[in-house]
């Protein structure tokens, strides 16, 4: 089961998490639902932003467990409904640099 | 997953724009300390005080090989250090993604030699996340000097006042104890009287008429005349001497969103003459008419 974890140079911003510039950052839990998350690889960006249950996703694949589990308990759908959409827009997300597979 | 160029927070453009200066620096090999805006500590900030650039703060010697590296990862530059301010302190830049920034080549008001004050405040800098990097931040006493000396370029305006409120007249006495030791190791004490309402202590320092004409405003020719007094050597005066009519071409460039002509430049020239002539009149003016209504 692949494990995935936020590049080094990608900037993340996860928008009304309160003290995100003065705190340790923190990956958004549940309680933060599905708000957006802007990012940026650096240098060349460009910014983007994932809504919805993209920034759902690019948050639960950084966690352990088997995402297409999680994501589906979160969306209250049947896991072999989704596995091959969560799947394959998590290929686009490393594919563009905004997710990197994690060794071991 | 949609690329977007609208719509975005102005916090999280600043939060983008100083990962991206952190970036630069780092590939750089220069030392940046981020100031003000997001990068200021809680115990100093207001709702309301994320401002609208992102600030940092490099050492002078490094100021102009880290602009020029930013100008190669996609910022333009407004304008360069010595059309920027009275004090030339810091270039203004912007990013198509990441907004305007002011990168400081030093902080008004510091006294000491720049790269002697970045040392200083190296010294003991802490570290906090801006958009998942991490990023050097003077320490606590310091952010409080650096906000207490911005507010002292403007005292009147609502921000200064809740800057001096925040850093000076509610902070403990540790605090307090601890900004003025810094007062006294970078020689900053014009620009904190200002911020407190004291400057006219100090009119005998060659920069007072400086920060004089910053807080409580003047015509061009008296910032002119303020900055000539201030040089620190008689070439560095003749140089500023010669450059005071000439032409902020990054300026005019942006304000005409092309390259300007040389024409445009001579054009801008006179202009510049004409403004300053009727700018001084207008301060005469106005100050007879203080005078007589008093």
């Amino acid at each position: 089961m692949p494990h995935y974890e936020r590049p080094r140079d990608l900037a993340v911003v996860e928008q009304l998490l309160q003290g995100s510039a003065q705190g340790p950052l923190r990956v958004a839990d549940d309680s933060d639902g599905i708000r957006p998350v802007y990012l940026a690889t650096l240098p060349a960006g460009p910014l983007l932003v994932l809504e919805g249950t993209s920034a759902l996703i690019w948050r639960q694949a950084q966690r352990d467990g088997d995402l297409v589990t999680n994501v589906a308990q979160l969306v209250h759908e049947d896991p072999t409904s989704i596995r091959a959409e969560v799947e394959h827009f998590v290929e686009a997300l490393v594919a563009r640099g905004l997710l990197e597979r994690r060794e071991g | 997953m949609v690329a977007t160029a609208v719509d975005v927070p102005p916090r999280v453009r600043l939060e983008m724009g100083h990962a991206h200066l952190q970036w630069v620096a780092e590939h750089q090999g220069t030392r940046l300390l981020h100031i003000k805006g997001v990068a200021l500590d809680k115990r100093l900030s207001w709702p309301g005080r994320e401002g609208t650039d992102a600030d940092v703060l490099v050492p002078a010697s490094d100021a102009d090989g880290y602009v020029a590296a930013l100008q190669r990862y996609g910022w333009v530059l407004g304008s360069d250090f010595k059309n920027n301010s009275s004090f030339e302190h810091a270039a203004a830049l912007r990013h198509l993604d990441f907004g305007w920034a002011d990168v400081h080549r030093y902080f008004p008001g510091f006294s000491t030699a720049p790269d002697k004050a970045f040392d200083r405040l190296w010294r003991d800098h802490g570290q906090i996340f801006i958009a998942g990097r991490l990023c050097a931040v003077p320490s606590l006493p310091a952010q409080a000097l650096v906000l207490l000396l911005h507010a002292g370029r403007s005292p009147g305006a609502a921000n200064a006042k809740q800057d001096v409120e925040r850093s000076w007249d509610s902070a403990d006495e540790d605090l307090r104890h601890d900004v003025l030791a810094l007062v006294e190791e970078l020689d900053a004490h014009v620009g904190f009287a200002s911020a407190l309402g004291d400057l006219d202590a100090y009119h005998d320092r060659p920069d007072y008429e400086l920060w004089r004409v910053a807080s409580r405003g003047g015509s061009r020719l008296e910032e002119w005349r303020a900055r000539i007094k201030a040089a620190p050597t008689r070439r560095a005066a003749l140089t500023l001497v010669l450059r005071a009519l000439l032409v902020n071409v990054e300026h005019l460039a942006m304000v005409r969103s092309r390259p300007p002509t040389r024409r445009d430049i001579v054009m801008e020239f006179f202009a510049r003459l004409g403004r300053a002539v009727r700018d001084e009149w207008r301060t005469r003016r106005r100050r007879r008419q203080v005078r007589e209504a008093a």
